[in-house]
């Protein structure tokens, strides 16, 4: 028996899509980032900037890479999501909207 | 013994190590990194649960409510930063200009002290006691100069370390997570969503956005441009300095964003075409970045606005030359047929070009803004009625339309302005002029309107047209001017000639330009060149008096071909072999330049 989440297609599409969005914007963020050039300061200013930069620069990346990864968790093929089983199933659900983070999950593998 | 005081030379004194320019590129990757950050955050804020719904467990299990979390610390952290970096590049610019002038007196100083040094060993011991005393005046003043100029300095040197401190501070106050988290919960930070609110109310009124917007901290400006960048940027009334750092931001975000989306394969026709147009809009901001502006130290360049996406995928785009606010005069020039963003770099070049004829004309300070923010048609200029898929009142509706934007425009640079009253002078060139025409009738206020090219005009004289002074500028060989309604006929499709005796404005000297079939388009794409664009200079300086003019049509010495009389002739005055018709020739030879 397949595994079902009880959540129109639309909205997993529509997910899929905005996590792959929010993925290329980090991604281009913490680039940006980390490439800002730091000529033409003063070596005081130099080491203020890069101090600040390294979190901020690391923290986006790994935002962009998790935005990547809640979308290659939604897997389509057609017009239905594959979900393997109820753990990935609820994996999936708390990357919708909140609006459907009761939706129901159905079945067993 | 007389004793006459010389100073010693005042020593030359700190550069300035972090400066402006480079601030202000700073600034602006960290406005553009935060405008991603808070869209992402803004998008998965939307979706994660409200603070007032599901229990703390369920949340924390909602991964994209604990996304959204995490993200906000880092969108605290880069608005502090964004305030800081701000901050920073204002009070290098104000550092720059101060520095400068201490430099000018501290050599000046020096010079006068060496002089002095050589009249007293040249007066020797047969000085009288008056001379004596006129060189002990010279010292005495020389000394307090000296000083002035020495505790200037001091006082100099101890604003920079403070500017530079203060920006350290700021962004060590968050280059860990833990403070970004600190930064995110501070119940002082500032709540952007009211602030949207107003804004968006305000829209419209370009005056009391001004005002509201002047009543602002920093650190809200900061947020708000960052929260709404294309809308900050792009709003009348907002300071063009705030509108070209939003836009610019705007501008940097959105090509990153494309660029990963461009590497992914996923760019979308209408994001390839947006993306294009924004890559056009900066090179012209890398070519001119080496331009700085006299009256604020600042990049000449301001891009006042920025909208890779609109009117059609044409794109708008708004470039100043020097910054409009501060500006003594003002000029805003307005493109015709055919013009869209990718074709900016010929438009603006010539805007540049204005823009140093008129500082040349050495009347105060300039600023030349280029502007394309509606919906120019593109079409044969020769036979605009026979543009596919819009009749000649179609052409008229996107005039009117367009003139309204402008006068839209107008009223936020009236809105933004600082101290006395600008002196605004609009131009039009071909369509862009007819567009000009009905953004007057409108009311767009300004003091002086050039017409070039003109293929018509909304009213038929200046008089009922607007207030302001009416210049035009039309060259007897240039087709596109021989369009409007006028003393020998004329289509008219477009409106009434300018350059006719009986619609009233000035007529400038332009020359008339060759007859021949292959110089009629550069006729009518040359009025930024020699006596025309010296005449516009006068126009935009307010330099009236020097303005040279030609008999206006119809009047006595100004007698001239009709088109299809034009157009007969240059075929034959033509050095080119298999030209049909001057007219098939135009339209062939007219798509890649924008001629109306």
């Amino acid at each position: 028996m397949a595994v079902t989440l009880d959540v129109p297609f639309e909205v997993l599409r529509t997910a899929k899509i905005k996590w792959d969005e929010a993925a290329d914007e980090l991604d281009g963020n913490w680039r940006r980032l980390h490439k800002s050039s730091i000529a033409g300061f003063s070596a005081e200013v130099t080491a203020a900037v890069e101090a600040f930069r390294e979190p901020w620069v690391d923290e986006i990346k790994v935002a962009g890479e998790r935005a990547q990864a809640h979308s290659d968790e939604i897997v389509l093929f057609g017009q239905r999501v594959w979900l393997a089983d109820a753990d990935q199933a609820e994996r999936v659900r708390a990357l919708l909207p909140w609006a459907h983070s009761d939706a129901g999950i159905a079945g067993q593998p | 013994m007389t004793v006459i005081l010389v100073p010693a030379h005042v020593p030359a004194f700190r550069t300035l190590e972090s400066t402006p320019a480079r601030a202000l590129t700073f600034a602006t990757d960290l406005r553009a990194v935060t405008v991603g950050v808070k869209d992402v955050q803004g998008w998965a804020e939307g979706i994660a649960a409200p603070a007032w719904q599901g229990d703390t467990a369920a949340a924390h299990d909602h991964a994209a409510t604990r996304f959204a979390r995490r993200l906000d610390n880092a969108e605290a952290a880069l608005d502090r930063a964004v305030t800081a970096a701000d901050r920073f590049e204002a009070r290098l610019t104000i550092l720059s200009s101060l520095r400068l002038r201490l430099e000018e007196e501290r050599r000046a100083v020096n010079g006068d002290a060496t002089t002095l040094r050589a009249d007293v060993t040249a007066s020797g011991s047969a000085a009288t006691e008056a001379e004596i005393a006129v060189l002990q005046r010279r010292g005495e003043r020389l000394m307090t100069r000296a000083t002035t100029v020495i505790a200037e300095i001091e006082e100099w040197v101890r604003r920079y370390d403070d500017t530079e401190a203060d920006f350290i501070a700021a962004l060590a106050g968050v280059d860990t997570l833990v403070e970004g988290r600190l930064a995110a919960e501070d119940p002082g930070r500032v709540d952007v969503g009211p602030l949207v609110e107003r804004f968006d109310s305000l829209r419209g009124d370009p005056e009391r956005l001004n005002a509201w917007w002047l009543s602002l901290t920093r650190a809200q400006r900061a947020a708000l441009s960052t929260e709404i960048p294309h809308r900050v940027g792009n709003a009348n009334g907002i300071p063009a300095r705030d509108r070209d750092e939003a836009n610019r931001a705007a501008l940097t975000s959105d090509l990153d964003y494309w660029a990963q989306r461009d590497g992914d394969s996923q760019l979308s026709g209408e994001e390839r075409s947006a993306a294009e147009n924004a890559a056009h809009i900066q090179e012209q901001i890398d070519e001119y970045r080496a331009e700085l502006d006299p009256l604020t130290g600042r990049e000449l360049l301001h891009l006042l606005v920025y909208a890779p996406g609109s009117h059609s995928g044409d794109g708008a785009v708004a470039i100043a030359f020097g910054d409009p606010d501060k500006a003594d005069h003002v000029s805003v020039n307005v493109p015709g047929l055919t013009s869209e963003t990718s074709s900016t770099d010929g438009n603006l070049d010539k805007t540049h070009d204005l823009h140093r004829a008129a500082l040349d004309e050495d009347n105060g300070s300039v600023s030349s803004i280029y502007w394309l923010d509606y919906d120019a048609p593109s079409g044969n200029p020769i036979k605009p009625w026979e543009i596919p898929d819009l009749g000649g009142v179609a052409l008229t509706v996107k005039a009117d339309a367009g003139g309204e934007r402008f006068a839209d425009f107008i009223d936020g640079l009236r809105g933004s302005d600082e101290g006395d009253r600008a002196h605004l002078t609009a131009i039009g060139h071909s369509y862009g002029s007819t567009a000009v025409g009905h953004g007057l009738q409108d009311g767009a206020e300004v003091d002086d309107a050039i017409l070039i090219g003109s293929p018509g005009q909304p009213e038929s004289t200046a008089a009922s047209l607007t207030d302001a002074d009416v210049w035009v500028g039309s060259k007897d060989h240039d087709p596109v001017s021989l369009l409007g309604s006028g003393d020998r006929g004329g289509v008219g499709a477009l409106g009434h000639d300018p350059a006719a005796d009986d619609f009233g404005g000035v007529r400038f000297e332009t020359g008339d330009g060759s007859l021949r079939i292959e110089d009629l388009l550069g006729n009518h794409t040359s009025y930024f060149e020699d006596e025309s664009l010296d005449n516009m200079a006068h126009v935009v300086a307010d330099n009236d008096h020097l303005v040279t003019e030609q008999p206006h049509r119809g009047e006595d010495g100004g007698g001239h071909l009709t088109l299809s009389e034009l157009l007969a002739a240059s075929t034959g005055a033509s050095v080119l072999d298999g030209v049909g018709t001057a007219g098939e020739w135009l339209w062939e030879h007219s798509v890649l330049g924008g001629i109306l």
